[in-house]
């Protein structure tokens, strides 16, 4: 619709805007409710996650809330319990050569997936992602069915097996991205300086993806010590890991110290993240590798 | 001559020979060969040599209404899971996105602690919640606000509310990283000319965002389809989803070439959505 | 007349040219802001007049953009006061201000066509399709990108996707136009062309233009006044020509165009002028050539600026400037000669061509005259 032309005085520019006369709430009460919501939404994600804290401090035999009295004692009988330290040595043990056997497979496969010269280098790096996305129950259930009759269930070498399978994706990720943010001129440096091929990759390639493959090596260790589903059906009475343990626990036998157990994992995960952030920040404060 | 000079420039940019890259890969070739794609194998052939071709197996599961219905609740719940996370996930995405320094720090450690924490402790942080004896109905009784315990846990609701838990971080940082990725001026320029932060949001920072929302979406619809340890726990043996139904077929019912089909299926659906939507999936665990 | 035509959603008509686009002047009084404890803008009074172009130049931390983001309402300021011709805008949110924007990175909506993007801002006023489209041709004319509407802005190169931005940020007609380094990611024959582009556009809007740059050259090329800013504070306002001749104080002086400094001494001060050794030459110089307006006494020591284009090459003699010949550039309408004094300082001499033959190109030592009515004198600490 058009109508004639006002020509007004310099009030006028007030009217060269029109507000927006739909009613909204004002900017700073949408501001308020946002971050109000969002403060929910934070408490939803993280109360659930540390309440097995103050559930591993209780009294009580039986879960109570809010939990009464001050005790360690769950502690002691998780770490005097054989069957608990069995599992949890169990699983860190896994863990560990899981961290070592991703990395190694992860390191060199990552080399040849971005630097190297390899027929159907799509077809393995899509391979290679695909325990990310396949369900771990289907990998489960078919780990079983072929470990089983070979004698690699509820043993330390079937558990190697499985895990570094399951975590070697992280490890490919996280090192793939470093030598991809890699400045191959620095290389070029290093060779027009006199370095040999070797030498230019012992001191100039490796300590600049360093972070991104302890990086790999945390998250391995993570993705093998947290891993439930497929511990769940490969583990036996004898190598069983401290998830297998706890499933168990929580279906037949619910105490306080499957909170203290809890609580263990929580601590050893949240030290190794805190770990992998600050590695993560001082890759991040050499911009040298990525110029604009 | 010219093969000379092709050798010298892959040798600049620091590229492999082909017998070097075959030898690398090898050690990763052979562990997804005899770990994954053998088991893989095996497991699906058994679901259609049983031991001759047949497929029985598969024909059962939509020939027995109850395990059509079990597919269809773990679709439907699996939806209601990835909306859930898109609409608690989505601001929180934003405001972390606007935040700079400790307040970025904050929110992000809020969602990788979770997402660092095992899944395992996680649901059975639920359970204490939501059992008849847990903290919720002790609370709610200790206020007089019921009577009665209320049956929380061993529901559709309990595996919806805590899988949603679970599985909020991937949602929260693909949004994040597609949001963070938006030049700031856009924003500025479309508040510069004439439109309120609502319209601004709407019109430029919600459409640009949309790949970090496909992708944390059919991340959390995916984990949520085959998710085993939340619904097994939470959910109780009433609950079956497609993955504790394949869970129970095998160890109770030693029905292998059944659990097969069920996983051939499970592995079909995810890897369909994986291949329709590949342009929006980036890997990672954080970030 | 300070009258100007509106766009309104009721009484609002295609101006039939594009004369009817009128500037209004801006007034900036006391304006602060502060970052915690770092004062990014301090105390700042400035008037841009009704379709002027003024340029906001300083170095990076200066000021200049903080300052020109309370214009655009993008900061809130910590004191003081931003109005638009009569009206206060110290607190009204950006959308409402009405004031035209061209960003640094062109900041174009990806998602939105050509014509998407130029017709937002006459969606945000409500204006229908068919009411916005001959607006969006015609402002896209205006930057010559007619027929590109319908491309998307990455399909564009660099040049195009800031006329695309000016073409935006000019058809809601806003009476005033921020630009913020607009041309600073173009090179630098694209930025020429635009320059010239830009100052044409505003000589025919008649829009009030506040123009941030780092770039001097930039600024003296395309302004009617130029704020030079530093430490938040502008530190002088003033014409191209009053600054580049006649800067203030040593930073103006060197911030804008070439510029030699010498340390010399005051010898006498008679009649209203200033007699100073420099360096061998004693030059006798106008209390008006004083920056910075200081007293100054006999045996005072001061900093002499000269421009290249005011030293001379001359014949040995007692009242001139020896120095050895470093280097001679040539630089197409003229050669620089780079000399050092005996103190160490190096000069940049600016020889016209015709003067100097390959052959009688100086070598070794050589004498230099300052032209003693083009020097600017400061105090020898600031």
């Amino acid at each position: 619709m058009m109508s004639t032309i006002s020509e007004t005085g310099t009030a006028g520019a007030l009217r060269s805007v029109p507000a927006p006369s739909r009613g909204h709430l004002s900017p700073d009460l949408g501001r308020w409710l946002l971050n109000g919501f969002v403060g929910l939404v934070l408490a939803f994600l993280l109360l659930p996650t540390l309440i097995v804290v103050p559930m591993s401090l209780g009294e009580a035999s039986y879960i109570q809330f809010p939990p009464k009295g001050l005790t360690l004692k769950w502690y002691h009988a998780y770490f005097s319990d054989p069957d608990w330290m069995g599992a949890t040595w169990f699983s860190l043990k896994t863990a560990f050569a899981t961290a070592i056997g991703a990395t190694v497979i992860g390191t060199l496969a990552s080399f040849a997936l971005v630097r190297g010269n390899l027929p159907g280098a799509r077809a393995l790096q899509a391979l290679t992602l695909a325990p990310l996305i396949v369900p771990h129950i289907v990998l489960a259930v078919a780990l079983y069915l072929v470990f089983a009759p070979i004698g690699l269930t509820g043993n330390f070498a079937g558990f190697a097996i499985a895990n570094t399978m399951l975590s070697v994706p992280f490890v490919v990720l996280t090192i793939s991205a470093a030598l991809q943010r890699f400045d191959p001129a620095l290389e070029l440096a290093a060779l027009s300086c006199g370095a040999s091929r070797t030498q230019a990759f012992w001191h100039v390639v490796l300590p600049n993806i360093a972070p991104g493959v302890a990086a790999g090596a945390v998250f391995a260790f993570l993705a093998s010590f947290d891993e439930a589903t497929v511990a769940f059906f490969i583990s036996g009475v004898e190598g069983k890991t401290i998830t297998r343990k706890l499933f168990e626990d929580i279906d037949y036998n619910l105490t306080p110290v499957i909170a203290a157990a809890s609580t263990v994992m929580v601590v050893v995960s949240l030290a190794l993240m805190a770990g992998v952030e600050w590695l993560r920040s001082r890759s991040a404060d050499r911009p040298v590798n990525s110029p604009k | 001559m010219a093969d000379a000079t092709a050798a010298t420039d892959r040798s600049l940019v620091g590229q492999l020979s082909r017998p070097a890259s075959l030898a690398l890969a090898l050690p990763l070739v052979l562990l997804l060969g005899f770990a994954f794609v053998v088991p893989v194998a095996k497991l699906l052939a058994g679901s259609v040599f049983a031991p001759n071709l047949t497929a029985e197996h598969w024909l059962r599961i939509v020939q027995e209404p109850i395990f059509l219905r079990i597919l269809l609740r773990t679709v439907q719940t699996a939806a209601i899971v990835t909306v859930l996370a898109f609409l608690l996930g989505y601001p929180v995405a934003l405001v972390m996105s606007r935040q700079q320094g400790r307040g970025a720090m904050l929110i992000a450690a809020c969602v990788l602690i979770p997402l660092w924490t095992s899944v395992l402790v996680r649901s059975y942080a639920w359970i204490v919640l939501l059992q008849r004896t847990g903290i919720i109905n002790s609370a709610l009784l200790n206020w007089g606000l019921i009577d009665q315990p209320l049956r929380l846990i061993y529901t559709e609701g309990a595996v919806i509310v805590a899988m949603t838990h679970v599985l909020l971080p991937y949602m929260i940082l693909p949004i994040f990283s597609s949001l963070r990725s938006i030049p700031p001026e856009l924003d500025r320029a479309a508040r510069n000319l004439g439109a309120g932060p609502w319209t601004s949001f709407r019109m430029v920072t919600l459409p640009l965002s949309l790949p970090g929302v496909y992708a944390g979406a059919i991340m959390v619809f995916i984990l949520s389809l085959g998710f085993y340890v939340t619904p097994a726990l939470v959910g109780g043996p009433q609950n079956l989803t497609i993955a504790t139904l394949i869970g129970q077929q095998t160890t109770e019912l030693l029905n292998w070439p059944f659990a097969g089909a069920l996983a051939g299926l499970l592995l079909a659906v995810t890897l369909g959505l994986v291949a329709v939507f590949r342009r929006v999936l980036s890997f990672g665990k954080a970030g | 007349m300070s009258e100007t035509s509106i766009i309104g959603r009721a009484d609002w008509d295609p101006p039939p040219s594009a004369a009817a686009l009128k500037g209004e002047a801006i007034t900036i009084s006391g304006l602060s802001k502060r970052f915690g404890s770092v004062v990014g803008v301090d105390h700042v009074d400035l008037r841009v007049e009704a379709g002027e172009f003024l340029s906001l130049l300083g170095p990076s931390g200066s000021g200049k953009t903080t300052l020109l983001m309370m214009l655009a309402g993008f900061e809130t300021p910590s004191s003081g006061t931003v109005s638009l011709g009569a009206r206060d805008l110290t607190r009204v949110p950006p959308d409402k201000r009405g004031i035209g924007m061209v960003f640094q990175r062109y900041a174009l909506f990806p998602h939105m066509s050509v014509a998407q993007n130029v017709a937002f801002p006459l969606k945000m006023r409500g204006m229908s399709r068919a009411e916005s489209e001959p607006l969006v041709e015609q402002s896209l004319a205006r930057v010559r990108l007619e027929g590109y509407g319908g491309r998307m802005p990455s399909q564009l190169s660099g040049g195009q996707q800031q006329r695309v931005a000016v073409a935006r940020a000019l058809v809601f007609q806003p009476p005033v136009l921020l630009m913020d380094e607009p041309l600073g990611a173009l090179d630098k024959k694209l930025r020429e062309e635009l320059q010239i582009e830009i100052k044409t556009l505003h000589a025919s809007l008649g829009v009030t233009i506040v123009y941030v740059t780092h770039d001097q050259e930039e600024a003296l090329t395309m302004s009617d006044r130029i704020a030079v800013m530093d430490k938040g504070r502008i530190q002088q306002l003033g014409s191209p020509v009053a600054l580049y001749h006649e800067p203030e104080s040593s930073f103006v002086a060197d911030f804008i165009g070439k510029m030699n400094f010498l340390s010399g001494t005051v010898a006498g001060l008679n009649d209203g002028r200033i007699e100073i050794d420099v360096s061998g030459q004693r030059v006798s110089v106008a209390r008006s050539q004083l920056g910075g307006r200081r007293e100054l006494g006999r045996g005072q020591a001061v900093r002499v600026a000269a421009r290249p284009e005011s030293i001379a090459l001359v014949q040995a003699s007692d009242d001139a400037i020896p120095v050895e010949v470093e280097t001679s550039i040539f630089l197409g309408s003229h050669r620089t000669l780079v000399a050092r004094t005996t103190d160490g300082t190096q000069l940049q001499v600016q020889l016209p061509f015709a003067r100097l033959a390959a052959a009688d190109e100086p070598r070794g030592m050589a004498f230099l005259r300052l032209e003693p009515g083009a020097l600017r004198v400061f105090g020898a600490e600031g």
